[in-house]
């Protein structure tokens, strides 16, 4: 069964069209990951799923309702972590988990502490007082702390420091262990790559790819830079894409699969330094769909 | 202090220049119509001069505005209009600095400024010039407009120098405000609480025979003061310069020994597990509210209970004059000036220009709420919009009960006791209390509005409000009949009634209305987006 589902779906504001056909379908069960650049409809989306926009067209179904007419029996059955996160400044961080918690129902003592020494959150502070990070913190701590089977998260990680996104993914396992469903949006593709099972990529409200990580291999290249001793033209080599040169220094991306052969390729010139990097969402979509992605971007400003 | 300190002020001011470009207007121009409809309105009467003479001599109007001086058409304008013009510019330039100062540091704007090449004192500094240069500018135009309706130059100048002061000292009193309290919402409710002791003190100068120091005290009267068109003292207008010149320099010292961010306050550590009653949305509305709610029913008291222990000391002669005058007057006559000016104050304070305000302002909390993501929030989980709604609803209901019970008990208590006896008590408790039914329509239309034009339900709201005051005054000087009254839901429980005269009919179909109105407002809401 399909945890969410949307087909056709559309959401303009006045001219301005926000999502052009949003098709989603995510397994129960299954970490999805939602990926795509700023703005291009991902909290649009969400925001529908949860019943706080209407649709203006195509068809949305979350967990076998309709999240519009159905959202107060739906949303016993999911948490939400917003990705923009602004509290009650006069209330700490340890009443606003509860009180979000008892919203659903009662809240478990020791599972609450357990996640407040995870993150490391004093629930003391008000919340006017929390720094981003912190306040990520406490609608995370408020989202794992419920048994909620569904998590809808945009953008979870803004304002984590990497300990802490560290501390985000082990819930985000142990979550998926206990059979939950996890919507995860996001623009870091790092992320949703060690996360999900399958991700959509959304642009300019549309999907413009979706399926199991290892079928959008194809998307996933490495960046290298690398400074050689000798002379050479790696443009040649399999996997290599988009090189270029600068006096003895290589920069290109490497296809995930072509990697193991290019470096052996590379050894025995003598490599003075090489770094790697995981691209960028936005490289990604400039590389993969070429200067129309950017024009685009520009004409719709 | 160090020039540099000031660097970028200009920049800044002109930043607030454009983004006060609707508000600013409004507040600057909103005392010229003040003062062009007291003069309409004084001018429309054929008998004005009687009109003015009565109502000087009437102890029940002295005690509310104090006598007419000069005893001309000029003194007549300046005696409603002046006054009215002063209360507006006084909150519009205390509510402008507020706006560019706390407001924006609170919200983390601030930060984005001062990391620029700009002064410490800079934002301050622009926004005590703005709203000190829109207070002369209020005062100037009032100058020109009352020269340009042939009145006297120097008293005219006089009049619009004495309006900009009252301005100047709110401006201060603002910046003030803006550093003592960390939450801007908290700096507004003490500039409205400063505004409610200068009232005080003009009433307490209109019983004293109106010029006693406690003039000095409330700058909407400064012009009893200077008295433009009479005796037109120029000398006060630099005491009014000293005056103002203290909460500034206050403000500026303040400025530099706190912390950014923070109020004079240090904030207190919070609970770390939640009391087990806060469960649900009503609890988070009463949460949200009970703070100004609290404050609501403290400064009504006082002002109840002080007005009422002032009620005896007026006189109840009344001339036949008043009554044969207008509607107003044969209404006060009826009722005694004791008990007139108690349910004149009650009528205020507890709706007009009292309650309606808690009315609105409560039902806008929701607009900020929902602007400030903090709804999605709530209804992400499984809680019904309509319960959201209804919560925060609910909570100003109640806070209006709260409040006016609190206002009723203490005004009464207070002529009671002054009084030495008990047999008004109840009156005054009735007056208070039957203005429920018409706040609450208030908030109902407030809670339509939200419902259905969520973006523009808060100027629609205030000019509702601004249209219901001026029917109110076009009656109260006779140039509307009481059918025009009747639109507003003022007319209802009116202090022109006396209390045992009132009837319930009317009262409870004005309940039905409120309740109506919010199912309408909670329909527009289930349907729209929310953010």
């Amino acid at each position: 069964m399909n945890v969410i589902e949307t087909r056709k779906l559309t959401k303009s504001y006045g001219r301005q069209e926000a999502l052009r056909g949003v098709d989603l379908a995510v397994k129960q069960g299954e970490v999805y990951g939602f990926i795509g650049p700023n703005g291009a409809g991902k909290t649009t989306t969400i925001r529908i799923l949860l019943g706080m926009l209407r649709q203006s067209g195509g068809e949305a179904k979350l967990l076998g309702g309709d999240p519009w007419q159905d959202a107060v029996t739906l949303h016993q059955r999911l948490v939400y972590v917003p990705g923009d996160v602004i509290l009650w400044p006069n209330l700490s961080g340890g009443e606003v988990i509860d009180f979000l918690a008892r919203l659903h129902g009662k809240i478990n003592p020791s599972r609450r502490k357990e996640l407040l020494d995870k993150f490391q959150l004093d629930p003391k502070k008000k919340c006017r007082s929390y720094s981003k990070g912190n306040r990520q913190k406490v609608v995370l701590v408020s989202a794992f702390v419920s048994d909620a089977e569904l998590l809808i998260l945009d953008e979870p990680t803004s304002g984590l420091d990497p300990l802490m996104e560290q501390v985000f993914q082990e819930c985000i396992y142990e979550v998926k262990k206990q059979g939950k469903t996890v919507f995860l949006s996001s623009h870091i593709l790092a992320e949703v790559e060690t996360l999900c099972d399958r991700v959509g990529i959304i642009r300019q409200g549309k999907i413009v790819e979706s399926g199991a990580l290892e079928e959008l291999r194809h998307l996933t290249r490495t960046t290298v830079t690398v400074e050689l001793a000798k002379p050479v033209n790696l443009n040649q080599l399999h996997g290599v894409h988009d090189g270029s040169q600068k006096e003895r220094k290589w920069r290109f991306s490497v296809d995930a699969n072509a990697m193991d052969g290019v470096m052996k390729a590379l050894a025995p010139m003598g490599i003075k330094s090489l770094t790697a990097e995981p691209p960028t969402l936005e490289e990604l979509f400039i590389r993969h769909y070429g200067n129309e992605f950017e024009d685009k971007e520009a004409g719709s400003r | 202090m160090n020039k540099c300190h000031f660097a970028g002020t200009g920049k800044l001011l002109q930043l607030y220049l454009r983004r006060d470009r609707i508000v600013l207007p409004i507040w600057v121009l909103l005392p010229l119509m003040l003062l062009a409809g007291q003069m309409s309105f004084v001018r429309a009467m054929p008998d004005w001069r009687v009109f003015i003479e009565e109502l000087s001599a009437s102890p029940l109007t002295s005690a509310l505005l104090g006598p007419i001086v000069p005893l001309s058409i000029e003194g007549a304008i300046m005696w409603r209009g002046l006054l009215q013009a002063s209360i507006a510019v006084m909150l519009g330039a205390a509510l402008t600095v507020i706006r560019h100062t706390r407001t924006e540091e609170a919200a983390g704007r601030n930060e984005l400024i001062l990391g620029r090449p700009i002064g410490r004192y800079a934002n301050l500094t622009a926004a005590f010039i703005l709203s000190c240069g829109g207070s002369l500018l209020a005062g100037l135009l009032t100058t020109v407009f009352l020269i340009g309706n042939a009145f006297a130059g120097s008293g005219s100048l006089l009049a619009g120098l004495t309006l900009a002061a009252s301005g100047g000292i709110f401006a201060g009193i603002g910046g003030l405000g803006a550093q003592i309290f960390a939450h801007s919402g908290n700096a507004r409710g003490g500039v409205f609480g400063a505004y409610g002791l200068t009232m005080l003190a003009m009433v307490l100068n209109n019983l004293g025979g109106s010029s006693t120091g406690w003039v000095w005290l409330a700058p909407e009267a400064w012009f009893r003061i200077t008295v433009p068109f009479g005796e037109n003292h120029a000398w006060p207008l630099l005491v009014f310069i000293v005056l103002t010149a203290l909460p500034v320099m206050v403000s500026y010292m303040l400025l530099v020994r706190r912390d950014l961010d923070a109020g004079l306050v240090r904030p207190k550590e919070g609970a770390a597990h939640a009391s087990p009653r806060f469960n649900s949305p009503p609890a988070l509305a009463w949460r949200q509210h009970k703070g100004s709610i609290l404050v609501w029913v403290i400064g009504m008291a006082f002002l109840g209970g002080s007005m009422g222990a002032l009620t005896p000391n007026i006189a109840e002669t009344v001339s036949p004059m008043l009554a044969e005058m207008n509607a107003w007057g044969a209404a006060m006559a009826k009722l005694g000036n004791q008990e007139g000016f108690v349910a004149v104050f009650i009528y205020i304070l507890g709706l007009m220009g009292g309650l309606s305000v808690f009315g609105i302002t409560t039902v806008q909390s929701l607009r900020r709420e929902e602007k400030e993501r903090y709804t999605e929030m709530v209804l992400s989980r499984p809680v019904s919009r309509w319960k959201w709604m209804g919560s925060y609803l609910a909570v100003a209901f109640a806070g209006s009960v709260l409040i006016l019970l609190a206002l009723g008990l203490a005004s009464g208590l207070g002529w009671s006791v002054a009084a030495g006896e008990f047999r008004h008590f109840p009156r005054v408790l009735g007056m208070s209390l039957s203005k429920i039914p018409p706040v609450w329509t208030i908030i109902g239309i407030a809670a339509l509005l939200y419902g259905w034009l969520p973006r523009i339900a808060s100027a629609l709201n205030w000019f509702i409000l601004g249209v219901f005051i001026f029917i109110e005054m076009l009656w109260e000087v006779g140039i509307v009949g009481w059918s025009a009254m009747q639109w507003t839901p003022f007319a209802y429980a009116h202090s022109s009634i006396p209390i045992h005269e009132l009837s319930m009919g009317p009262l409870i179909v004005l309940t039905g209305i409120a309740a109506a109105l919010i199912g309408l407002g909670f329909i527009g809401f289930r349907r729209r987006s929310i953010g």
